[in-house]
């Protein structure tokens, strides 16, 4: 048995799949290829194809590490090949690598927003950034049940920066990210716009990359 | 590809995969290289319509073609519904994201009466007229399918044309006469007319019905040439049939998400009560190595890794064995499930049943229908008892510890006693738990109890038949309630006033148009989902068109008495119908076809053939 990653990029139509939807359609494809898949013993056998962080629905990427483990001796330039024959559309293969960090090791998402410009757009995002102070509402786990609990964004902010390109506003956003913290760009997005009192027209999130904790590639 | 004001309200609504398109396998086509655009609607939501096999068939059959393009459409959910109105988006293709009022044909399947209003709504949000007399130009066509066209009269005002029977030939039919009408820039009713020439195709408006003043139908007459009888199209040779190699595979969840294979149409059991069990005769296997390949193939290019066998009784198919015995060296090895209904898996060789134990198996159910013996034979539900309490007992000590037994209430002929009898066999099954001496330790049984009201078809021996009034349903469910005698026993039951209308619109005749019209107008759209069903509206709206619907649903009709859909053949006669109706009414049981042919009539769709007649006697042959 050996772990590969397998880093792919989710874009157009294919932004509109949940994290579950790609765990089975990402399941689908690893069969359709024809890769030989390493399964758990006992009873239920099941495969290792594992999403390192999951995305949000409604924001793009441009690249998902995936982790699989595999039997044979397919190589990873093999299972690329296999694997790009088969994906569907938005969901493109960019690259097989061996499996080398664990997805704990994730502490921050690298995101650009794009959103329709309106006067003044820029300066009062940058202020409410500014302000150290962000409130919104997240669903978490409280004990066993969920329940809301408030935040402050800022708090899970690692770096911002905002632009104002063509009619447009862009913010290049490091975030928190993984299983002990993370800020989802949508739930920021909410913020802004309760701070500072603009309906946001979102254009597109994008995903650029996971980052460790000491802002090295995941 | 989806359209900028699509885009836009996408996020705002639930699920909104059901909306995109860009699925594995579905089909792009260069529109300006087409002449024929086909959009195929099912009217319920994507979760539903993307599970039904026939949606596969016909896209993959009618893209197969180079000349037309098929694509899928859904009604949408009620958010979706009104961000479209809202935004001013027609209802639109999954494929193209080309609004649907531009294409050719716009082609529903009808798989269940509670889907008419979504019908018309779903040609209300593409910005067409509901009814065909206000849509003139020839394009959008407006066809139905699928089993409620087998009487589609209630929908007669809504569609221009109607399919009964199998769709694989007479669609390629239709579409070869509809290229030819469009280039000569014929009228519709030109086309009508002569589309009305092709066998198994029905065009309600070129009838004329006359009633008594009873209500009750006085005469169909054909016009313009139409035939006096419709008679259904089938397939003659199953294994040459197209069926798709690749499936869509959905990005979201759907309801039944896996391949399905089809092993024979028909069915050879004959029980009273089935409409799926007339409508499909006759009888016509595919060979097992033709099954084995369309699974296989299916397998390969969506990558599902649950395959199913889809017929009306399965374990009737004749090369069953043989069958899993093949899929069952290729399943193994690539670990695809084949899903398999559990009863009657004690035919099988204890060989293959210790292969396909190794696979899971869906959930343990039994359909009785009746709580008699005597019910049974008056419906012809060919089960006893013991039967069932054998295979309860065989599944027990394999460590099952839930059975579903499903009944229908208000049966012809049923009394408080056949009722009662339904409890006590529940308690029976309960009993076969406890009475294995090897019953899983600190486990405990549960038996659950589905009632369906029962509801008479056309095309079957009940279609003469009165259905209980909601006031005897609910007197009975409060009986079979009262009559339970342990905690491990639950009830599930189904709406009656669901299936009322049910019953209503299955047997209804053309003037129900109206009244569709009038419920949809006040705002039924998506009736089989309990959220949106009300039955206040649809009572007021016959109330407001003048019509009872008791005297659809509750009235024993005569058999003289000329029904709605006498005019369209299933190939089942009308005669064999009237046998099996007084027979159950004498509580006289018929056979199944292998062991006898009850001459049926269906036989004749086929140049006389019926894959039950020959098996049976090729099995007599191998047994002299
Ligand atoms: S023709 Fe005979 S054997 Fe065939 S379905 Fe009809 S009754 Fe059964």
């Amino acid at each position: 048995m050996r772990s590969i990653r397998v880093t792919l990029a989710k874009k157009g139509r294919a932004k509109y799949l949940s994290h579950l939807d790609m765990q089975r359609c990402m399941m689908r494809a690893v069969r359709r290829a024809g890769i030989e898949l390493w399964y758990t013993e006992g009873f239920n056998p099941h495969p290792y194809v594992t999403f390192a962080l999951p995305l949000p629905l409604g924001v793009e990427s441009e690249g998902e590490p995936v982790e699989i483990r595999l039997e044979g001796d397919a190589t990873n330039e093999d299972v690329f090949r296999a694997l790009s024959a088969v994906m569907p559309e938005g969901i493109e293969v960019v690259s097989v690598q061996d499996s080398t960090a664990k997805p704990n090791e994730i502490a921050f998402a690298q995101y650009q927003i794009v959103l329709q410009n309106a006067p003044g757009l820029a300066d009062a995002i940058r202020q409410a950034l500014a302000s150290g102070d962000l409130p919104a509402e997240k669903l978490g786990k409280a004990g066993r049940k969920k329940a809301l609990k408030q935040i402050n964004c800022c708090d899970l902010i690692g770096s911002a920066a905002v632009e104002e390109t063509n009619g447009a506003v862009e913010i290049n956003a490091v975030l928190a990210a993984g299983s002990q913290q993370n800020l989802s760009p949508l739930l920021l997005l909410d913020a802004l716009s309760a701070k500072t009192g603009e309906e946001l027209k979102c254009l597109s999130v994008m995903r650029k990359g996971l980052l460790k904790s000491d802002y090295k590639k995941f | 590809m989806l359209s900028k004001k699509v885009e836009d309200v996408l996020l705002s609504v639930q699920k909104p995969g059901r909306y995109t398109g860009g699925e594995l396998n579905s089909v792009m086509k260069d529109k300006s290289k087409v002449d024929i655009r086909y959009a195929f609607c099912f009217p319920d939501t994507y979760e539903v319509g993307m599970s039904h096999l026939g949606i596969k068939i016909l896209y993959s059959l009618v893209n197969a073609r180079e000349d037309a393009w098929c694509e899928r459409v859904f009604a949408p959910w009620a958010d979706m519904e009104e961000k479209m109105r809202e935004n001013g988006i027609p209802l639109y293709a999954l494929e193209s994201g080309d609004a649907i009022a531009d294409f050719d044909i716009i082609g529903f399947t009808l798989q269940y009466e509670m889907s008419y209003t979504a019908v018309l709504n779903m040609l209300d949000l593409a910005g067409l007229p509901v009814r065909s007399s206000e849509r003139t130009a020839l394009a959008p066509l407006v066809i139905a399918g699928g089993p409620c066209v087998c009487n589609g009269e209630p929908m007669a005002e809504f569609i221009d044309l109607m399919l009964p029977g199998e769709g694989e030939e007479v669609t390629n039919d239709l579409i070869d006469l509809l290229k030819e009408h469009k280039k000569k820039g014929s009228s519709k009713q030109e086309f009508l007319r002569a589309a009305a020439q092709i066998p198994g195709v029905y065009v309600p408006s070129l009838y004329d019905v006359t009633y008594n003043a009873d209500g009750t139908v006085q005469r169909i007459t054909p016009k313009d040439g139409a035939p006096e009888r419709v008679t259904k199209r089938i397939v003659s040779d199953l294994d040459h049939v197209f069926f798709p190699a690749d499936f869509i595979v959905p990005s979201i969840e759907i309801i039944h998400d896996r391949a399905v294979a089809e092993v024979f149409r028909g069915c050879i059991r004959g029980c009273r009560f089935c409409q799926a069990g007339y409508i499909y005769r006759p009888i016509r296997e595919k060979h097992a190595d033709v099954v084995n390949r369309d699974c296989k193939a299916i397998c390969d290019s969506t990558g599902y890794d649950e395959v199913s066998l889809c017929s009306l009784s399965t374990s009737d198919y004749t090369e069953l064995e043989p069958l899993l015995n093949a899929m069952l060296d290729w399943t193994e090895q690539e670990r695809v499930n084949i899903a398999l209904p559990s009863q009657r898996a004690d035919r099988f060789s204890a060989e293959l049943t210790q292969r396909l134990s190794s696979v899971r198996r869906s959930g343990l159910t039994f359909a009785p229908e009746a709580g008699t013996q005597r019910l049974r034979d008056v419906i012809n539900k060919n089960i006893t008892e013991d039967e069932i309490l054998r295979a309860c007992r065989q599944a027990f000590e394999a460590g099952w510890t839930s059975v579903k037994l499903y009944f229908m209430l208000g049966l012809p002929t049923e009394t408080d006693e056949d009722i009662v009898a339904i409890a006590q066999m529940a308690q029976k099954v309960v009993d076969e738990f406890y009475h294995n001496p090897n019953k899983p330790k600190g486990k405990s049984v549960s038996v659950n109890i589905s009632v369906a009201p029962f509801v008479p078809k056309p095309f079957t021996p009940f279609q003469w038949a009165a259905q209980n009034s909601k006031e005897e349903l609910l007197r009975k469910q409060q009986l079979l309630i009262s009559s339970f005698t342990s905690k491990k026993i639950s009830l599930s039951r189904h709406d009656t006033d669901v299936s009322f209308l049910e019953g209503v619109l299955a047997r209804g005749d053309r003037r129900l148009s109206a009244v569709i019209e009038t419920a949809w107008r006040r705002g039924c759209k998506l009736d089989s989902w309990s959220e949106f069903f009300s039955i206040d509206t649809w009572l007021e709206s016959f109330a407001a068109c003048g019509f009872d619907p008791a005297f659809y649903a509750n009235r024993v009709r005569e058999v003289e008495e000329m029904l709605p859909w006498d005019h369209l053949d299933y190939g089942v006669t009308k005669a064999h119908l009237a046998r099996e109706y007084q027979k159950a009414r004498e509580g006289v049981t018929t056979p199944h076809c292998r062991v006898h042919c009850a001459g049926c009539g269906a036989n004749k769709l086929n140049g006389g053939e019926c894959d039950a007649l020959y098996k049976s006697y090729a099995r007599q042959k191998g047994q002299s």
